[in-house]
């Protein structure tokens, strides 16, 4: 909310400047965001007293008192004896555009006129400032005070409706500054007319209107004064007429929302009622709403006539000839306003008060400031007496608090008379009832205070957070016991880091025509109802599609090395909530190293495969690999993780007819690596700690043995032969060559380290050993050794 | 003899090999060499001149001796030297490793607030980041038709499910779950339908909790500015009131601009400070929502994992964290 500094100084008496007030009542919960001071770069009044039109220019010329200046404007609405700020050539505007003189044909312009937005009173003007044509010609702007002030931009929280007009404004300054305020003068007359004579309202649901006032008046529609148009631009509203200028004016003044019809254009008697279905409404926004039963509407006998709390109608509202108006100043239910603001997605300053809540006790006084602006500015002939249509009074509530309950929840130790002085200057009407206890109430626009917690942050907000003192608690406090996964996920991060993967974090949400291909499951997917954009219409049920998004983006960037992981969520339906998983994603593709020492080499399966056995030794656990059965892999370089028996995932060579799916083209030796595992499934199988394992007495011994086996054979059930006899203590592959003359063979090449722990050994039983294990591998694998 | 010492001097000024010590060695020590030639020569002298004569001799004798062994452990030297030198490397070219990896900026400062808050004796736990209205809104005092929930743009699954808006339902989650007292963290993802320049649809928040017996603001008060100077160094912190549905007193918490020091720049919009968390007492609805008792009560404080590493590491886009541009990782390393 935009609040002129000096409209503001009107309500109370304000010793600070702009710039500290802002920062007290920032600091008191109404937090501003910025203060912008008006300009006026020494514009003069000028008055149009020739205007010749050409060429889509109006080139004009414009006393200034003291001179007779051309100027040129694109303005349509300039007419003669208008009067508007001018600025002379050389004249340099805020935003560095210095003033100078242009020439059109034979006239030389030697000045500019200005709109409002030039002289920071508004965001954006849509032509130029018209002026009171009773100023003189030649007078400094500087001098009208309407021009020489700051505008405050308070960004307010929707608990402090109270605080949503000068008036509300003001009343937080007093509870800081300890003035007092001024109200506005509220003076009318009477004519004989009686609004009783004329119209009658008839309220169907008090629920949604507990109270409905009404005032009439014959009017003279015209432009409103010059500091009433100012005061709205400044305060982000535009001026229309007189008559709605004076509404929104009261509405910016005391908050309450008031609505002016034309008395004329309504037929008959207004009734507070429910919308009928599929009732439609003109509305002052040149749209057509179509209402329905949960809406309030005001109507006259034949249709709606206002939306109730958030826009009238265009064909009962105040024009030109309007001759009589019915002032409407009422009370809507928030929820009402709020829930028809938000079906209609019609927003209004109206709305937007009533839906935060608007003292029902504020009704009546705002009518009266409004008649007697309009008897002022609209030579207004207000009728007697005034309808006045509610079931209830609004009671103020009480709320009993205790002195050392609010000094216990703030940690502080303010002085009860220094709380109760607080509470005074909210209004509360505080009165002490015990040693330790006092009640306030609690006045009716105040609808955020419920209880103590309330009063102690008012107390607080008004002395200052910052006399309060930091303190440190002691808690006595026990923790869980955490699943593994829950604290080794940094862990994993920390060592692909150190591996060389980079970590990605991608949004939860994708494209669902992509996510199809690599999931078999559509009923498992969790849609949006209401997704941002097309492309992220689903929750993820894998990690992979933002990889690969990755991997092409970074391949449009022209990476040559890209290596990245990824720790996070995936969703699947679960009737109609949705289970989470942790998982664990990978991709790889391109150079695995380029450098002087190794040259170049690309990543390949085993360089994921690295990433698979990291987890297996940081969470003591084993995997066993089987050929992939995923469709989105390549069928002879995929494997599929099984975790005792379970699949917990995957690593593999995405598959080569995917490459068109991404758009990317199949480089037989720069292939995409991919890899998946489900973190929560891990956990399941982790095994407690692995314990130490006793080293060998006696001296080790080591024999080398290569094998020819058919290409078919798994070097780990190999492997894993040899490990079972007794004696072995450890076994490397160190070489694998399949480009043997039978080209279905390959050989496998074994260091075998054995251990004794009775006694040496003697070369006969290592030869006895080895024997051994050839033997066993030539039974199981039919293996030859490598002649 | 003079003129025999001078040669010498020159010829092993000018040895370069061991070869050439030889050399001179056998033209002046050898049987036929120099020196014995004045042996030679001492026979035509009387006795006193012999005597003399000899004397200069020997001396000659052993600065020739000398003077070719320290040559040639000079020559050795040189020679090792050079042997050395040949197998020179380069020293500047890098060291032997793979491409480095790196951690996200996101989980980075994840990380550090965790180890901050475990410091102090926060337990971390995690939430559901697909949430039913319960837990995110209405057991948070933020009931269906509340005005608050304009603050937050909700993408929904169904009318009841949702995609969480703040890390706040794990409050509700664990204090359901959990006898007070409590005292946790819990890092996140959470999910507004907003996207623009300072926007981003998915981002990260950390929630903390702490409910005990006699918690007051000024616990809160400590516990923050202790973090805040922790993670961002010393650095003035204010605290500001604000509104929350779910605390009650509310605050708003800035930091002094760690861009400009307080004096003024486009980051703070001039305003010298820096809006960095949110937070205040748990409000007493929330307590009953989750049958606490009565004297029980606590803080709850929100941040943004986002803002808090863009201020860290000075990245001006939040686009950026989400596009993984390998350029962009591969500084975190
Ligand atoms: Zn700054």
């Amino acid at each position: 909310m935009k609040v002129s500094y000096n409209w503001l100084k009107e309500f109370i008496d304000i010793e600070l400047s702009a710039e500290e007030l802002a920062e007290k009542i920032t600091m008191a919960g109404l937090e501003v965001d910025s203060v912008t001071k008006t300009e006026t770069y020494g514009s003069v009044v000028g008055e149009v007293i020739d205007i010749v039109e050409k060429d889509n220019l109006y080139l004009t010329k414009v006393d200034i008192g003291s001179e007779i200046l051309n100027i040129a404007t694109a303005d349509k609405n300039v007419n003669l004896h208008d009067k508007f700020p001018v600025v002379k050539e050389g004249t340099l505007l805020s935003d560095g555009v210095k003033i100078s003189r242009k020439k059109f044909g034979d006239f030389v312009s030697e000045g500019m006129m200005l709109s409002a937005e030039e002289l920071n009173l508004e965001e954006n003007s849509s032509g130029l400032l018209r002026l009171d044509e009773t100023l003189r010609n030649g007078m400094a702007l500087s001098e009208i005070d309407e021009f020489d002030d700051y505008i405050i931009d308070i960004e307010l929280t929707p608990n402090r409706a109270d605080a949503l007009s000068i008036l509300g404004v003001a009343r937080d300054v007093r509870a800081i500054t300890k003035k007092s305020i001024r109200y506005p003068q509220m003076d009318f007359s009477l004519i004989e007319k009686n609004i009783k004579n004329y119209i009658s309202v008839k309220v169907e649901d008090y629920k949604n209107c507990p109270r409905y006032t009404l005032l009439m008046a014959d009017v003279a529609v015209k432009p409103s004064p010059m500091f009433m148009r100012l005061r709205l631009l400044k305060s982000g509203i535009r001026p229309i007429n007189n008559v709605v200028d004076i509404t929104n004016y009261v509405l910016m003044a005391l908050g309450q929302p008031m609505h002016s019809f034309d008395f004329n254009r309504l037929s008959g008697d207004i009734c507070v009622r429910r919308a009928k279905k599929q009732e439609k409404i003109l509305a002052l926004d040149s749209k057509e709403y179509e209402l329905d039963e949960s809406m309030l509407v005001i109507a006259d006998s034949k249709k709606p006539v206002a939306i109730a709390g958030v826009m009238g109608s265009e064909e009962s509202s105040v024009t030109e000839d309007t001759k009589t108006v019915a002032l409407e100043s009422a009370h809507f239910n928030p929820v009402s306003v709020r829930m028809t603001a938000r079906k209609l997605k019609l927003h209004s300053e109206s709305s937007h008060r009533f839906e935060r809540g608007v003292d029902p006790n504020l009704c009546l006084t705002a009518s009266s400031y409004a008649v007697s602006l309009l008897e002022k500015y609209a030579d207004a002939k207000v009728y007697m007496g005034y309808i006045d249509q509610k079931e209830t009074e609004f009671k103020p509530k009480t709320i009993v608090c205790s002195f050392k309950g609010i000094n216990r929840l703030l940690g502080s130790d303010f002085e009860q008379k220094a709380i109760k002085e607080v509470t005074e200057y909210l209004d509360f009407k505080p009165k002490v009832i015990s040693i330790d206890k006092f009640k306030v109430t609690i006045p009716t626009y105040r609808f955020d205070i419920e209880g103590e917690a309330d009063i102690a942050e008012e107390v607080a907000r008004c002395m200052g957070y910052d006399k309060i003192t930091p303190t440190l608690p002691v808690v006595q406090t026990s923790f869980k016991i955490k699943k593994p996964v829950d604290y080794a996920k940094h862990q994993i991060t920390k060592t692909l880091a150190d591996m060389g993967l980079s970590e990605s974090v991608n949004y939860s949400f994708t494209d669902s025509s992509k996510l199809k291909l690599f999931s078999e499951n559509e009923d498992e997917f969790v849609y949006l109802k209401n997704p941002l954009i097309e492309g992220q219409d689903v929750m993820r049920t894998t990690l992979v599609c933002g990889l690969l998004d990755n991997l092409k983006f970074n391949m449009s960037k022209n990476a040559k090395s890209v290596a990245l992981f990824e720790i996070g969520r995936v969703f699947f339906k679960e009737s109609d909530f949705a289970k989470e998983f942790d998982r664990l994603g990978a991709v790889m593709w391109g150079e695995a190293s380029f450098n002087w020492i190794e040259g170049r080499r690309f990543y390949d399966f085993y360089d994921m495969k690295s990433v698979a056995e990291m987890l297996e030794r940081l969470f003591n656990i084993e995997f066993s690999y089987k050929k992939t059965k995923r469709k989105f892999l390549h069928t002879g370089r995929g494997a599929d993780l099984f975790a005792e028996g379970k699949d917990v995932g995957f690593i593999g060579e995405l598959h080569p007819d995917f490459y068109d799916y991404y758009d990317i083209k199949f480089d037989k030796n720069m292939r995409i690596i991919l890899c998946e595992i489900d973190l929560n499934s891990i956990a399941e199988y982790v095994k407690s700690v692995k314990m130490f394992e006793r080293l060998p007495k006696l001296p080790t011994v080591v024999r080398d043995l290569a094998v020819v086996v058919d290409k078919s054979v798994d070097a780990f059930d190999v492997k894993r032969t040899i490990e079972l006899f007794d004696n072995v203590y450890d076994v490397v592959l160190f070489d694998v060559y399949d480009k043997l003359e039978d080209s279905s063979k390959k050989s496998l090449a074994f260091r075998i380290v054995l251990k004794n722990d009775d006694k040496t050994f003697v070369d006969t039983e290592i030869e006895e050993i080895m024997n051994a294990v050839f033997d066993a591998l030539s039974k199981k694998f039919d293996a030859k050794l490598r002649g | 003899m003079y003129h025999i010492k001078k040669e010498f001097e020159a010829l092993i000024a000018d040895a370069k090999t061991e070869e050439d010590i030889k050399q001179i060695k056998a033209k002046f020590l050898g049987k036929k060499g120099k020196v014995s030639e004045l042996f030679k020569q001492m026979g035509g002298l009387g006795d006193e001149q012999k005597k003399e004569f000899g004397k200069n001799i020997n001396k000659l004798k052993k600065y020739i001796e000398d003077s070719l062994t320290d040559r040639q452990t000079q020559i050795k030297e040189i020679r090792k030297k050079e042997s050395l030198e040949k197998e020179s490397i380069d020293v500047t070219l890098p060291a032997r490793r793979g491409f480095l990896g790196s951690i996200h900026p996101i989980t980075k400062t994840i990380i550090e607030i965790e180890d901050i808050f475990k410091s102090m004796g926060f337990d971390v736990e995690t939430g559901y980041e697909i949430e039913y209205d319960k837990y995110n809104f209405e057991m948070l005092n933020i009931p269906k038709e509340h005005p608050a929930r304009d603050m937050q743009d909700t993408f929904y699954i169904n009318d009841n499910v949702l995609l969480r808006t703040h890390t706040s339902p794990t409050q509700i989650r664990v204090m359901e779950n959990k006898k007070p007292p409590v005292m946790f963290i819990s890092p996140g993802k959470v999910y507004r339908r907003d996207s623009d320049i300072t926007h981003s649809p998915m981002f990260h928040q950390v929630e903390g909790l702490l409910i005990d017996k006699d918690i007051h603001f000024s616990d809160l008060k400590g516990v923050l500015s202790d973090f805040l100077r922790i993670f961002f160094g010393d650095v003035p912190v204010r605290f500001r009131p604000s509104y929350f549905p779910f605390t009650e007193p509310s605050a708003e918490v800035d930091i002094g601009c760690i861009i400009c020091g307080g004096k003024g720049c486009r980051v703070c919009s001039n305003t010298g400070y820096l809006e960095v968390l949110g937070c205040g007492m748990v409000h007493p609805n929330v307590l009953k929502n989750v049958n606490y008792p009565d004297e029980y009560n606590g803080f709850a404080f929100g941040l943004g994992v986002e803002r808090f590493a863009m201020l860290k590491y000075g990245i001006d886009n939040i686009k950026l964290f989400f596009e993984n541009d390998m350029r962009f990782l591969k500084q975190f390393s």
